[in-house]
């Protein structure tokens, strides 16, 4: 019986998540091109250990759109030590930017507003300092995923528009930000163009903690049958996670690019 | 009384002898398991179904065998005028057929193309080690991973993606065998078909056209509207038949890739001269329809006596003639009469007057 009540009661704790009315955005202070992503409550995906299954997130700010191949370019010029010839193969692999024609060109004119993909985590988290931000959490980034879409018809979940996403393979050309998905805070292409670094992409994996190296890996390979995931039927979920945990810092993708959030204190 | 002390000692000396002996075979059995060395290394040549790899005689084992697999996605067609996103190892369903013998190194380079949208990795049933092979070859799209595993047991094995969510790699696609030679070979047959079954869940029925999707819910209730043999409705139909002719012996490796449905493996109008159940070592001889579990596979082996067209189904006959789980072998050649008429008479059938 107590059981039940503590199941029921988490029950409703969970639906009540996303149901908490945003807090106002304040008026001032919020950088350009960036969302007030309110203070919350969020579920982590993967449970792990004996944690309670809820983390209390404190508001921040987060880019409306994913950092442009122009926006990059800024950057690269400013910070010469990052360009394409110049970058340490200890810190990215030979694919860095490798749709740009040049170190300080990018040379398609068509991809200029498209996200900036083919680039490390070294290089993400660089720019992101040079901006006075930083890249998000895992949690951040999953709680802003968590806000509901807008414009999706009823019978199309947000799970499901990301496993059609990912049934297509990765076109030529990626589409320009701020021109596919969007969430009810006015954030952009979260899901449906490309994947997204975060600040601790692989920490479940690499953290000295004793709950992470096997228990991680052991749900998204074969064997263990993905005990410790909230929902097993979240494919979409699993398929983050699993990439993800694929990641080396030097790692280029070009399908993997990133965003900045902006603590607020 | 002192008898009955000196024969107590006698026996427990006699156990105690027996028992240093049985240690020693048992270490002996143990010493068989230390691996040979390498007599050399090659690069697979792989088979491309619906064709087998050839056998490689006449070399010392154990060899190093290099495996190079290219993980890519990309729209094929599922049956006629519907096209899907298959998730695939070098660009076929299913993955190419790799031939290896017993005691050999096998080692695999997985390459995942710049253009997939996931990572993926391989599971070897043919490897003795965590996951096959699946958590050492996690590969993100553009990276090659490099792992390598003994081919420690002979028998047909299945390989799959084993990446979460695994059902959804497998159901795209994902798989292929690999055939673990005993180190003397397999007999020699005239023919040899490579051949795997698998399932495709998608939003549209069968047959509905265009670009259909996973179908999530299908899947997780394990009702496919498309179960077929190696990727595509009529993959192994009319002009892409498995052919051979009569008085040749067919061999055919036959693996089932799931992800849900076993398979009940049967060629019409042929009875198997020998089955190696479950791809293994014990062989079953004159055997209608053999059962293949899901991440399983046989060997099947026949005759070919009366020429004609032979269907080959999974006997869960709805899935053979409304899902796609069927193929053709064309057998040519003289008729023998003797074992097959054919129909002799087609006349009236009257119905007598019982009184």
């Amino acid at each position: 019986m107590k059981t039940a009540i503590i199941f029921l009661t988490s029950l409703f704790m969970v639906t009540a998540l996303n149901a908490q009315p945003h807090k106002k955005r304040p008026l001032s202070g919020r950088p350009p091109d960036m969302v007030y992503v309110p203070a919350g409550l969020y579920r982590p995906f993967m449970q792990q250990g004996d944690k309670s299954g809820r983390v209390q997130l404190q508001a921040f700010y987060m880019d409306d759109h994913a950092v442009t191949n122009q926006e990059f370019l800024a950057f690269i010029k400013a910070n010469p030590k990052w360009a394409k010839s110049k970058i340490p193969g200890l810190l990215a692999d030979q694919n860095y930017l490798e749709q740009w024609s040049g170190d300080y060109q990018i040379g398609n004119p068509a991809i200029c507003n498209s996200p900036v993909t083919n680039v490390c985590w070294y290089a993400a988290a660089a720019y992101a300092k040079w901006r006075g931000k930083s890249l998000p959490t895992l949690d951040q980034w999953e709680y802003a995923l968590s806000f509901p879409p807008v414009g999706l018809p009823k019978n199309r979940s947000v799970t499901r528009y990301i496993l059609d996403w990912y049934s297509n393979p990765t076109p030529e050309h990626l589409a320009a930000v701020k021109t596919g998905y969007q969430n009810d805070l006015g954030i952009y292409d979260l899901v449906g163009s490309i994947w997204e670094w975060v600040d601790d992409f692989n920490s479940v994996v690499e953290s000295g903690d004793s709950r992470s190296q096997g228990s991680l890996e052991k749900s998204l390979f074969c064997a263990a049958g993905s005990q410790s995931a909230i929902d097993k039927s979240d494919y979409a979920s699993f398929m983050r996670f699993a990439f993800r945990n694929s990641l080396k810092a030097k790692y280029t993708v070009r399908n993997l690019g990133f965003r900045c959030v902006k603590n607020i204190n | 009384m002192k008898k009955t002390v000196k024969f107590a000692f006698i026996l427990l000396s006699l156990i105690g002898v027996y028992c240093m002996f049985w240690g020693c075979s048992n270490n002996k059995a143990d010493k068989q398991d230390q691996l040979e060395t390498l007599q050399g290394a090659y690069t697979a040549r792989l088979g491309v179904a619906p064709l087998a790899p050839p056998s490689i005689s006449q070399y010392k084992t154990p060899q190093k065998v290099i495996v190079n697999l290219l993980v890519t996605e990309k729209q094929m067609q599922l049956a006629n005028g519907v096209q899907y996103t298959f998730w695939t190892f070098n660009g076929t369903v299913p993955g190419p057929m790799i031939r290896v013998h017993q005691g050999d190194e096998v080692e695999v380079h997985l390459s995942n193309s710049p253009n997939s949208t996931m990572p993926h990795n391989i599971d070897f049933h043919a490897a003795t080690g965590p996951g096959g092979g699946a958590e050492a070859s996690a590969t993100a799209p553009g990276h090659t991973s490099v792992f390598g595993f003994r081919a420690l047991k002979p028998g047909l094995f299945i390989y799959h993606c084993a990446m979460a969510p695994v059902g959804m790699h497998i159901a795209n696609g994902m798989y292929g065998l690999i055939l673990v030679e005993p180190k003397e070979g397999l007999p020699k047959v005239d023919k040899e078909f490579y051949m795997v079954q698998g399932e495709v869940y998608t939003d549209g029925k069968f047959g509905d056209t265009g670009l259909q999707h996973f179908n999530l819910q299908k899947a997780l209730d394990e009702k496919p509207d498309y179960v077929v043999f190696n990727g595509s409705v009529g993959a192994l139909m009319g002009d892409n038949a498995f052919h051979a002719k009569v008085g040749e012996t067919v061999r055919i490796f036959f693996g089932n890739a799931g992800p849900s449905l076993t398979s009940s493996f049967h060629v019409i109008g042929e009875i198997f001269d020998r089955v190696y159940l479950e791809g293994g070592q014990m062989i079953n001889r004159d055997v209608q329809t053999t059962l293949v579990p899901v991440g399983g596979a046989v060997i099947t082996e026949f005759t070919c006596k009366v020429p004609g067209y032979y269907s080959i189904v999974d006997h869960s006959i709805f899935r053979a003639f409304n899902k796609g789980a069927i193929g053709q072998l064309e057998i040519t050649g003289a008729e023998n009469k003797d074992i097959y008429s054919g129909k002799i008479k087609d006349e009236p059938y009257i119905e007598t007057q019982s009184k």
